[in-house]
């Protein structure tokens, strides 16, 4: 089991040997992590407006091939980001909210005042959010649901979900469920696709999935946060706690760039930027869907004339480089005007611009003669260019973690020859696991 | 024939012929009747523009091309990052031969601006300093000195000297544009873009660098666009299509496009034939406020908007520029008048072919190529899915609208929210698959076999119906002008000649009839003129009272509103209010604040919904009331009349009866004209007050140092609350009484014109059989009779499009 144990594991299951050894090493990585206890991975959040296209992103990071992200995400009222780390056998596990949250929805619905929370009971009881039942329907159900039992005068259809709820809600009842994909890899993804969250996704309080990725054996945890720009407030202030402190964002845009509201939803990310830090934190800019603009171009020219594709994509990738840099900088004027001009050349020259094709990736390895890729080599969608940077970061990122760890270690020892031996078996320990 | 030449015959006739005759005879006819005509000759506006409202990025301009031009690129598609805050308008062109653009340019001194703002930098860059009385350097020449300034400010402060502020860098790109004919370069040749501009703007060069060949005609064709001011190209002899669309694209999106005012496409276009004018907006989201500004004031004045959304909806910036421009309350705010022109939004999703690529892509790797379903059933899927999803999206915008709100407002909203969601139409396209069918690129191909299956051509037919509906709804109206106008002058004639024909009476009867006259008037007299009284009494007070009461009760209503939206603010950051404090009530920062906006908002809809739902309606109501009074008063002197054998010819009080009724007919619809810009002046009047007085409270606000110190944002909170709150509503109901009392003015005069032209009716009646007597002696003269009723026959002999035997109401034989 070592062979597949990361970093991250190791410094867990060491734990509490660790905090009686060195308590300081806690403050110590989480100052390079920026994140809670424990916790060594450097998450990359995943930021972008509803419908950019992250979710073909994130899975042309992970794969060649395969659908592992649903688009649109897990179910239309998951309100929680989906986080995406290392396993050698891929798993997904949802954790959902307790009575709480069906009270909440249900006090709302009986105000009448939020049409929002209408929708979410319309999918926990009849599994769409745009439904026919009367709202009185909805509330009797879940009112039912919540004392445990299934009420008698609902419909057929809806009694499913009812019980299923209602087993859910019941009080000692462990709120997660686990899946592990075992032999039957495009079984576990189909559950993935269609079943993951579905009519429940209104009380899904957090979704995990594991994925065998090169670019997250260093310890890279991929953050995929709710989209930027259809209304839900409850996106928004997640978002923005989750952007406080991060280390390092994965910013998706169109060509449009950087749009008010993605700036908007970036702004505590940039206040971080400007903090002078151990570890500085790290922007990437991936620029999708490039093909858009290269289709149009390619209409205006005719016949003979016509540019091949992977031209058209280079010059089109130059110029929105270009863009999203200026656009950068006027965003950082503006909501930082009191910051100097050094400062700002400083940060926008540290962020990383990648105009990337995932489709075409995916498109290039599936070989499918009736879908047949533009390009002809992996390098050209610049998917592998970008999972590079991803993983260099990653291993930047595991080696001063480690570097922190050895030096407490060492200067434990020095102090306190007593623990010597166990000592250079930890860090021994370390070595192995990353 | 259509509408609109029959109705250049009419008026021919009343002005060449039939005009002539009643100035002669009957001249107190004329003042009912010209008004008739002078409405005829007011021109309906023919165009409708259709606004594409949409994210940046999300392929406006792609499903604009593909509805409008197939295969061709008229607006500008494809490029990276906006550059110009223009709309472009597409228009009708009958053939492909009436193809061609108009562009105006902007004035040169705002090029000029440019060149002085770069020269300075520049000079101070290179650590040179302008000598003050250096030939050939440029000064401003307009009122944009701040915006010089503004770009010269930053290198001051530059720790690293000439690095350029954003406004440079701005125009830097424009010049780069301009000159090179791309907006990114590494590296500017500042001084060669210098004497580029100079050259544009025929100034002599400074800096000793010469143009390359490409760049010389680029700089000529500025030169030219800025002298003419206007340029039109059209696909001719000369110019082929291909170098039209580059000449187009130039404009829109190349070279010329910084300089660009407006530009106006026409093309052969079948979905635009009605009258359809597609009109491409700056795309939303972008962080540019002037983009938000020109896209905001075209969606403020539209009747027909685009929802242009990607697979996951209608976004927050799209919907909330429709609820701050009104749009969406329009669409709520049905008006009662069936011919009014009614709002329109459809919603049109495009990029859907993404989504189902990715799925059937998906789905092919997954349980093997032969197994997944084709192409289109992904696409039809993912379409069925947005249908429902876009409803609900609608559904809870609307909805947002209605939170709070007294439960009368809340009870006409939800009346008419079903009826706009049952009505409103949402289309789910593939703009890029249609088009890269009819492109045929082999590097390309699409996934559909035929046009339709893009649905683009039903998207196409949607729109062409709802301009061939509106087509039809003004030829409808232009006709009911036309006989309206028609049937009113020939009764006025009509009853003119049965004067001239009543001429031979014997006078002696006139007495006897005078007296029997008295009698059956008396009852009738008093009657009218208790109901006439009551009327007048009506308009004088009991209306007056009604707009301040109903007014007072809408305010109270837009009051909870304003309360509930200031106490947002309690969330804010104090670093927000401040500013907004600071700048007079608006800040556009990380949260959106105007308050003036928001607080008008709130009252337009309780006003117009006040005046629309109830004041209007009473006031047509009462006015109808006497209006059939006179019918009905004038119908019994008709039937007395009718019973008097060959005594009294009835025919005279016929026709005026027949007028009577055809006023009452109309007088149902008065304030027609003003109800639809009621709304505009609601809004601007009170907006007008309501930011006068947001920005005093504010500017005293500061001016008394509240703003500073301990303890800030909640004192900014109260004074939000509670003093802004009252001082607004103490302006702003005045003001809303003011508006509704200047129309209600406007539609009392209107009443009291249609009333004007005949006072009193039973006079009328009663005169028109006594005064047939009276004037039976200055008619006698049977030379001049039979003249004035052979003209009068061939006046309405010639009467054109006259249907024998229609409502006349005296046979003319």
């Amino acid at each position: 089991m070592t062979s597949s144990w990361t970093l991250g594991d190791w410094f867990k299951s060491r734990e509490a040997e660790l905090r009686e050894l060195v308590p300081e090493v806690a403050q110590a990585v989480s100052s390079l992590t920026g994140n809670a206890d424990w916790d060594t991975a450097l998450h990359a959040y995943v930021l972008g407006a509803a419908g950019v296209g992250k979710s073909s992103l994130i899975n042309a990071l992970l794969n060649d091939r395969l659908t592992v992200l649903p688009h649109g995400g897990f179910g239309p009222q998951t309100a929680c980001a989906t986080h995406i780390g290392f396993s050698r056998n891929p798993f997904l596990t949802i954790s959902y909210a307790g009575d709480d949250r069906i009270e909440q929805i249900v006090r709302s619905v009986a105000g009448g005042d939020d049409p929002q929370a209408l929708q979410k009971a319309g999918l926990l009881v009849e599994g769409m959010q745009f439904g026919q039942s009367p709202s009185a329907y909805l509330l009797a159900s879940l009112e039912h649901a919540r004392r445990g039992v299934l009420w008698p005068d609902a419909n057929e259809r809806d009694r499913g979900r009812l019980s299923v709820l209602a087993d859910l809600l019941a009080p000692n009842t462990a709120r997660v469920t686990t899946r592990e994909a075992g032999e039957d890899l495009p079984a576990f993804l189909l559950d993935l696709q269609t079943h993951a969250a579905g009519f429940l996704s209104p009380i899904v309080e957090g979704v995990k999935i594991g994925w065998d990725a090169s670019i997250l054996t260093p310890g890279l945890e991929l953050v995929d946060l709710p989209g930027v720009g259809i209304a839900n407030d409850s996106y928004r202030s997640a978002t923005s706690e989750a952007l406080r402190g991060a280390k390092c964002v994965l910013l998706v845009v169109d060509r449009a760039g950087l749009t008010r509201e993605v700036a908007d939803a970036l702004t505590p990310f940039f206040a971080e930027c400007f903090t002078p830090q151990v570890a500085p934190p790290q922007l990437i800019v991936a620029v999708v869907k490039i093909d858009l603009v290269v289709g149009e171009r390619r209409a205006r020219e005719t016949g003979s004339g016509r540019g091949s594709w992977l031209d058209h994509f280079d010059s089109v990738a130059t110029d929105l480089v270009r863009l999203v840099r200026g656009q950068l900088r006027a965003e950082l004027r503006r909501s930082f005007p009191s910051a100097r001009n050094e400062q700002l050349a400083d940060v926008i020259r540290r962020v990383l611009i990648r105009p990337v094709a995932p489709v075409e990736h995916l498109r290039l390895h599936r070989r499918d003669p009736d879908d047949a890729a533009r390009i002809a080599h992996a390098d050209d969608s610049r998917v592998p260019a970008l999972r590079g940077v991803l993983r260099d970061l990653a291993l930047a990122h595991r080696a001063s973690v480690e570097q922190e760890l050895v030096e407490a270690l060492d200067a434990r020892r020095s102090r306190d020859i007593r623990y010597g031996s166990r000592i250079a078996q930890l860090q021994e320990e370390i070595g192995r696991a990353s | 024939m259509n509408s609109e030449q029959e109705s250049a015959l009419l008026r021919d006739w009343y002005t060449a012929t039939a005009r002539g005759f009643l100035a002669e005879v009957a001249p107190e006819r004329l003042p009912a009747l010209d008004p008739l005509f002078e409405r005829l000759a007011l021109r309906e506006e023919h165009e409708l523009p259709i606004c594409f409202l949409g994210n940046a990025g999300v392929g406006k301009s792609t499903l604009i091309n593909a509805l409008v031009a197939g295969s061709h690129s008229l607006v500008p598609a494809g490029g990276v990052g906006p550059l110009t805050a223009q709309a472009t308008l597409i228009r009708y062109a009958p053939s492909p031969a009436d193809r061609r653009f108009r562009a105006t340019y902007l004035p040169a001194r705002r090029l000029n601006n440019v060149l002085f703002a770069l020269e300075r930098w520049h000079e101070r860059s290179i650590g040179r300093s302008t000598p003050p009385d250096l030939a050939g350097s440029v000064e401003p020449l307009s009122e944009d000195e701040t915006e010089i300034t503004e770009a010269l400010i930053a290198p001051e402060e530059s720790t690293e000297p000439g690095a350029p502020s954003d406004k440079v860098e701005g125009f830097l790109r424009q010049a780069c544009l301009m000159i090179h004919g791309g907006q990114y370069r590494e590296h500017y040749d500042v001084p060669y873009l210098l004497d580029a501009l100079r050259e544009c703007l025929s100034l002599p060069p400074r800096w000793a660098t010469e143009r390359t060949a490409e760049d010389a005609v680029r700089v000529a064709a500025i030169a030219r666009a800025l002298t003419a001011r206007e340029q039109t190209h059209a696909v001719g002899e000369q110019t082929g299509l291909q170098e039209f669309l580059i000449a187009l694209q130039d404009h829109a999106s190349g070279f010329l496009a910084p300089i660009i005012k407006n530009l106006e496409v026409w093309w052969d276009a079948d979905v635009l034939r009605s009258g359809l004018v597609f009109v491409d907006l700056p795309g939303v989201g972008v962080a540019n406020d002037e983009y938000r500004r020109v896209t905001a004031e075209w969606i403020r004045k539209a009747r027909a908007v685009v929802l242009v959304v990607n697979s996951r909806g209608i976004t927050d910036a799209s919907a909330e520029l429709l609820r701050s421009t009104g749009f969406l309350t329009s669409l709520l705010h049905e008006s009662p008048d069936p011919d009014s022109e009614p709002p329109i939004l459809v919603v049109a999703a495009v990029q859907l072919d993404i989504v189902a690529h990715s799925d059937w892509s998906g789905d092919r790797e997954r349980y093997g190529r032969e197994k997944a379903q084709p192409w289109g059933h992904y696409f039809r899927a993912v379409c069925e899915g947005m249908q429902k999803l876009i409803r609900g999206q609608a559904k809870n915008e609307f909805e947002k609208l209605f939170e709070g709100g007294s439960d009368a407002t809340r009870m006409v909203r939800a009346e008419v929210l079903e009826q706009v969601l049952a009505t409103l139409q949402v289309h789910t396209v593939s703009a890029s698959e249609y088009r890269k069918l009819l492109l045929a690129d082999d590097e390309e191909r699409a996934r559909i076999k035929e046009a339709d299956e893009s649905l683009v051509p039903a998207l196409a037919g949607a729109l062409e119906a709802l301009g061939r509906a509106r087509e039809e709804r003004l030829l409808v109206r232009a006709e009911a002008r036309i006989s309206d106008a028609r049937d009113r002058t020939r009764t006025a004639l009509d009853i003119v000649l049965a004067q001239w024909r009543e001429g031979a009476r014997a006078e002696e009867d006139a007495t006897r009839l005078r007296s029997e006259l008295d009698v059956l008037a008396k009852p009738l007299r008093a009657e009218l003129a208790t109901r006439q009284g009551e009327f007048r009494e009506f308009l004088r007070s009991t209306m007056l009272e009604r707009i301040r009461f109903e007014t007072l009760a809408a305010a109270e209503e837009a009051e909870n509103e304003i309360e509930k939206y200031l106490k947002k603010f309690e969330s804010y950051h104090w670093s927000t209010l401040r500013a907004a404090v600071r700048r007079g009530g608006t800040f556009v920062g990380a949260k959106h604040v105007d308050i003036p906006n928001e607080l008008t908002l709130r009252f337009e809809e309780p006003i117009a919904i006040v005046w629309s739902r109830k004041l209007l309606v009473d006031l047509r109501r009462r006015t109808r009331a006497l209006a059939e009074d006179h019918v009905q008063l004038v119908g019994q002197v008709l039937i007395w009349a009718k019973g008097q054998g060959a005594r009294v010819r009835p025919e005279l009080v016929e026709a005026l009866h027949e007028d009577l009724k055809a006023q009452s007919k109309e007088l149902t619809e008065v304030g027609k004209d003003a109800i639809d810009d009621l709304r505009t002046r609601v809004k601007q009047e009170l907006f007008a007050k309501v930011e006068d007085e947001v920005r005093k409270r504010c500017s005293k606000f500061v001016t008394s140092r509240q703003d500073q110190g301990a303890g800030t944002k909640l004192r900014i909170v109260g004074f939000l609350r509670d003093e802004l709150r009252r001082s607004v509503m103490n302006a702003a109901v005045p003001a809303a009484i003011g508006v509704l009392e200047a129309n209600y003015m406007r539609v009392n005069a209107e009443i009291k014109v249609a009333f004007d032209r005949v006072p009193n009716p039973v006079e009328t009646a009663i005169d028109a059989i006594a005064s047939a007597h009276e004037d039976a002696l200055r008619r006698s003269d049977a030379q001049k009779r039979r003249r004035v009723l052979d003209r009068g026959g061939d006046v309405l002999d010639a009467l054109p499009g006259a249907r024998s035997g229609t409502s006349s109401a005296v046979a003319v034989s």
